[in-house]
């Protein structure tokens, strides 16, 4: 490694920060738990007055977008487009604007391909190297604002820019040349309905690492992403949510009607690891999900999502990956139909025309529930993207024409 | 490209649109711009579903998944062209049922009205063979070919007496005849398709033929009918 450099680790879990980070305590201190996560979300969104479920979407100076304006989203938006047109971007303002962490931003790396490691030297253009492609155009001097409308009017914006106030975090031990003079931090203003700011943000802490702040969520958002390795407890912490809840029935049931060869699910523990385990017919004994099936296994994290995010939001990167071409138009009518139940609202991307012509019975069905989100990169490489009506994603399914574009 | 996504794309090339019944339909539309040197459409059909009622029941579909094709934005006209068949009133009543069951359209009262909605190009709904006379495209057809080939006409005139098809409606007699036709003129192909009657070798079903200046003149002045109308 060369001299003056660092070798930082990056969070993956929400529950699992790295020692450098640094917690800002909720605003009501002590009733929340990671444990107890559904109260603690179910109050910050009594105290928003209703769910946000996203209509409208801006997004400015963020990865390829310049500026960007959704409107009409619904509760499933299917998002299309050639490679490098911004579906992910997209997907990820979202995950940001939604979220309430400057770790969030960490895990995009992640999500991306980039490893949980980095290195970086104590200087500025070091530091802001890291989350640089975060800024469009790569242009740190410019803010970068993501704002979701959703139900009720409720809104929640975000503004992502260095702080114009330099905060010195020494090293303890401070070599020959080395220099943290001119760090700024990343700052991170989140803004709810009511105008009310949070504020976190990303620092260089010397040897510690990079600090970040854990902040709260000010809307349920999950992000399934190819690149995500969640670990398995955060999906047992839903199932056990569920469970505690009393909300497990509804979710058993769509899993056993769904896959037949399960007799249950339950919470047993491997290697001091708490995993959900399935019990199949004609097998004695219980297996991790991964076990069973990838395609099973994500089927059943999707579903118990839905379910745990309640009027929240799930993004879903390549949403075709490890399902069967049979299974398709039950996962859609599925993801349908729980999501309505459990008034959450969908985002997902897909390349598979297979996957999207499976979604004819669905959609004719719920058309005022659907959008079709097109990204598009022009000639002269600009990213944008459109959205069309549940309407107009049946009438191009069912004239046998791609929705792609 | 085409083996590995075989789909068909809402794509616009200019900035007129004619939507069609079918396939022939389309092919007269694209031959008689072409070997007329009219103004350009992008011509499309409904692929499905056919069902008993024609294909005139995917209008819907289409008008609505035209908005999601690039560049919809700087199409000018959309012109729906039907068949009166036996029934003009209720092929025509048909037809502005499906136009207002699209996405953002309004249901049009007359043939060749100029109908306008917002944030909607402006629509207008031809029947063939013109206004509200009994027939369709095979009609029109079948004029070109008769008179292109008189002496085959008048041993067809014999042979259709024959046949017996004098109680046949109309609609169905021409069409009839026009097969009849094409198969006695079209050497290569006896069977060959409507379809694919102006790509052949043999010229089939001339389009410079006086019953085709009607539909002809009304492609050349869309653009000043739209204006004016």
């Amino acid at each position: 490694m060369a001299a003056g450099l660092r070798s930082i680790l990056y969070p993956i879990s929400i529950y699992n920060l790295p020692s450098g980070s640094k917690y800002i305590p909720l605003r009501r201190e002590g009733q929340y738990g990671a444990s107890t996560e559904q109260k603690r979300y179910t109050a910050l969104i009594d105290e928003a007055g209703g769910y946000l479920m996203i209509k409208t979407l801006h997004v400015e100076n963020f990865r390829c977008y310049e500026s960007l304006d959704l409107h009409g989203l619904k509760r499933i938006n299917v998002i299309v487009g050639k490679n490098a047109s911004g579906k992910t971007a997209l997907l990820e303002s979202i995950f940001l604007a939604a979220g309430g962490s400057p770790e969030l931003a960490m895990r995009l790396r992640v999500f991306r391909g980039m490893g949980r490691q980095t290195l970086i030297s104590a200087d500025r253009m070091s530091f802001e190297s890291v989350l640089r492609d975060l800024f469009f155009s790569l242009d740190q001097t410019k803010k970068i604002v993501l704002r979701i409308m959703g139900s009720d009017e409720n809104t929640a914006s975000l503004q992502i820019s260095y702080s114009d106030q330099n905060v010195l975090t020494l090293p303890l031990e401070m070599k020959n040349g080395t220099s943290v003079a001119g760090i700024y931090p990343l700052d991170f203003k989140w803004k709810d309905h009511a105008g009310k700011e949070t504020k976190g943000s990303i620092r260089f802490g010397g040897d510690k690492g990079f600090e970040v702040d854990q902040i709260i969520d000010t809307v349920r958002c999950a992000f399934f992403s190819p690149g995500a390795d969640t670990p398995p407890q955060e999906h047992a912490t839903r199932f056990s949510d569920l469970s505690v809840r009393d909300k497990l029935e509804p979710f058993l049931k769509a899993v056993i009607d769904e896959f037949s060869f399960i007799k249950g699910l339950s919470l047993e523990i491997v290697g001091g690891i708490t995993m959900i385990h399935a019990s199949l017919h004609g097998i004695s004994g219980k297996l991790p999900l991964g076990s069973v099936s990838s395609g099973v296994m994500k089927f059943l994290y999707l579903l118990l999502a839905i379910a745990t995010y309640g009027k929240g939001v799930i993004l879903v990167d390549e949403i075709e990956n490890g399902f069967y071409y049979d299974r398709l138009p039950q996962l859609w009518s599925r993801l349908s139909s729980f999501c309505q139940e459990n008034e959450c609202q969908l985002f997902v991307t897909t390349h598979s025309l297979e996957c999207l012509n499976a979604m004819l019975d669905t959609v004719e069905k719920n058309q005022d529930q659907f959008s079709l989100i097109r990204t598009t990169r022009d000639n002269q490489n600009r990213i944008g993207a459109s959205v069309f009506s549940g309407k107009a994603l049946t009438s191009l399914i069912r004239q046998g024409l791609d929705p792609r574009g | 490209m085409d083996n590995i996504c075989p789909k068909k794309k809402i794509a616009f090339k200019s900035s007129r649109i004619i939507l069609c019944e079918g396939e022939q339909d389309k092919a007269f539309f694209t031959h008689l711009v072409e070997s007329r040197h009219l103004p350009q459409f992008d011509v499309f059909c409904p692929s499905r579903p056919y069902t008993d009622d024609g294909a005139v029941e995917g209008y819907d579909d289409m008008l609505t998944a035209f908005t999601t094709g690039d560049g919809f934005q700087n199409i000018t006209g959309i012109l729906v062209q039907g068949d009166n068949d036996d029934k003009p009133q209720q092929r025509f009543n048909r037809i502005a049922k499906k136009i207002a069951a699209a996405e953002g359209y309004i249901r049009p009262q007359n043939r060749l009205q100029v109908v306008r909605a917002d944030n909607r190009p402006p629509l207008i709904v031809m029947m063939f063979p013109w206004e509200e006379e009994l027939g369709a495209l095979e009609t029109l057809c079948l004029i070109s070919a008769e008179a292109a080939n008189p002496t085959i006409k008048q041993c067809m005139d014999i042979y259709f007496d024959c046949a017996r098809i004098g109680t046949w409606s109309l609609v169905k007699q021409h069409k009839m005849r026009l097969r009849c036709m094409i198969a006695s003129i079209c050497k290569t192909d006896p069977y060959t398709s409507l379809v694919h009657a102006w790509s052949r070798a043999e010229s089939l079903i001339p389009l410079d033929h006086q019953c085709f200046r009607q539909i002809a003149d009304f492609l050349q002045n869309f653009d000043q009918f739209i204006l004016e109308h």
